[in-house]
């Protein structure tokens, strides 16, 4: 699904996050990657996203080169992917409605019926449905991550990308979100990748484990 | 240049899709466009009765009374009114848009929009751009309008020259292109204004040290652009 050969990886050239990383997912895979604050776990998100171009190696994303991508072949692969962000997280100035439906209104520009459809299944699970009208400056950083990881879902992403989902969550929002990741992981369906500042409580949920540090990812059992 | 470019290219994308979602397009006509009507209300009452008077008393002192009504609207609708208007749009929507655009890029949404998959062209770029052009075009045309008024108010209170004179003259000078003309203007300067406060909006770096930074730069930047927009026409009307 996604696979990185000797990428070289960070803001700079001079200065790379990861001179020479390796890294590949598989459909269904659940992966959780672990590493310290500041180690390049968010610009290897923003370069598995194209936000962040390679300096050097290969990367492929659900099959296509994304080496000097073109604008419809990084559409095609952002909408395959839920992502939430660990900053940044919900657009101000849109009511916490307008933020879910961002990638369906504004990606595929879909209706708000299909918007209200689709959104339906995860008002009373996540509890947000008192919150649609809201701007996210009237919201906890729990509801924000909640309404976060709500987003990356609604549009049944093939893979699910999670930067540093549990962290600002209270006990309320760490159990639903891993009843979510369960209830995903049950399905079978989905390729969950979560990166984590923490190492996880409950690390059965993950196939694969990574711990990401400055000489790169290495794989734990 | 080329975020005009690539304005006008996705405004005609999401037209010809049939993708526009107008919303978006109406909320920065609303903010740039109608919460600026009582400041251009204003201001063009002012001048409209401050070029009448000028004109009314001055002219024919010089002897040339007659071309009263064709300098009364070549100075409010050719060159006092658009350049006055994009001087308000730009005190009241260029820090803004660029403080908007800064504060997005520094809190890290611009990358969640686009790592959503959604183009910041058609969803942040585009519709503040095509808003700002039409409520400056439109702003354009109201102080023209309302300017006039003015004109004709100090006219009333016979302040410059009887009103019907002055109703009388502008009658037998007004042509169509003195219509045309501000739309024009406007179209040009609200292409400046919004293309300057998105380009430096755009260019905010990750510090919130920026922000103020590019605004200025947006201000700065505009104001001298619209100056040496207004000086090109002024230069090449003059010798058509």
């Amino acid at each position: 699904m996604i696979e990185l050969q000797d990428a070289k990886i960070g803001y700079e050239w001079e200065n790379p996050l990861f001179a020479s990383l390796n890294f590949r997912v598989t459909r269904c895979q659940h992966v959780l990657v672990s590493g310290p604050c500041g180690v390049g776990k968010s610009a290897l998100v923003k370069t598995l996203l194209g936000l962040l171009y390679l300096w050097d190696g290969s990367y492929y994303a659900f099959g296509r080169d994304m080496d000097n991508p073109s604008a419809p072949l990084l559409s095609f692969v952002r909408k395959k992917i839920g992502i939430l962000p660990d900053a940044g997280i919900l657009i101000q100035n849109l009511t916490v409605l307008q933020n879910i439906a961002l990638p369906v209104r504004f990606g595929q520009f879909d209706s708000m019926d299909r918007v209200r459809r689709l959104l339906e299944p995860y008002l009373d699970e996540f509890r947000i449905k008192d919150l649609l009208t809201k701007y996210p400056s009237e919201l906890n950083l729990d509801q924000v991550k909640k309404i976060g990881f709500v987003r990356a879902l609604i549009n049944n992403p093939d893979l699910l990308i999670l930067d540093d989902p549990f962290e600002g969550l209270d006990d309320d929002g760490v159990e639903i979100l891993w009843a979510q990741l369960a209830k995903i992981n049950d399905e079978k369906e989905k390729t969950i990748l979560v990166f984590s500042r923490k190492n996880m409580e409950n690390p059965s949920l993950f196939s694969h484990r990574y711990r990401l540090d400055s000489g790169g990812m290495r794989e734990v059992s | 240049m080329q975020i005009i470019l690539t304005s006008l290219y996705d405004l005609g994308l999401l037209v010809i899709t049939r993708r526009l979602i107008l919303h978006f397009f109406l909320q920065p006509i609303v903010n740039a466009g109608l919460s600026a009507l009582p400041i251009v209300t204003t201001v063009a009452l002012l001048v409209g009765a401050g070029v009448v008077a000028e004109t009314g008393i001055e002219l024919p002192k010089l002897g040339i009374q007659n071309l009263i009504g064709l300098i009364v609207l070549h100075i409010i609708f050719g060159i006092v009114g658009p350049f006055a208007t994009a001087l308000i749009v730009t005190a009241r929507s260029i820090s803004g848009l660029a403080v908007e655009i800064g504060n997005m890029r520094v809190s890290g949404e611009l990358d969640t929009i686009e790592m959503l998959g959604v183009n910041l062209s058609h969803f942040l770029v585009t519709p503040r751009l095509v808003g700002i052009v039409i409520s400056n075009i439109a702003l354009t045309f109201y102080f023209g309008l309302i300017a006039m008024a003015g004109g004709f108010a100090m006219a009333l209170m016979g302040l410059s020259m009887p009103i019907a004179t002055l109703a009388r003259m502008i009658e037998e000078s007004i042509k169509l292109s003195d219509l045309v003309l501000p739309v024009i203007e406007g179209l040009f300067y609200g292409l400046i204004i919004s293309s300057v406060s998105v380009y430096h909006g755009l260019r905010v770096g990750n510090s919130p040290a920026d922000v103020p930074r590019e605004t200025t730069s947006a201000l700065v930047s505009a104001l001298s652009l619209c100056t040496i927009m207004l000086s090109l026409y002024l230069i090449f009307s003059s010798m058509a």
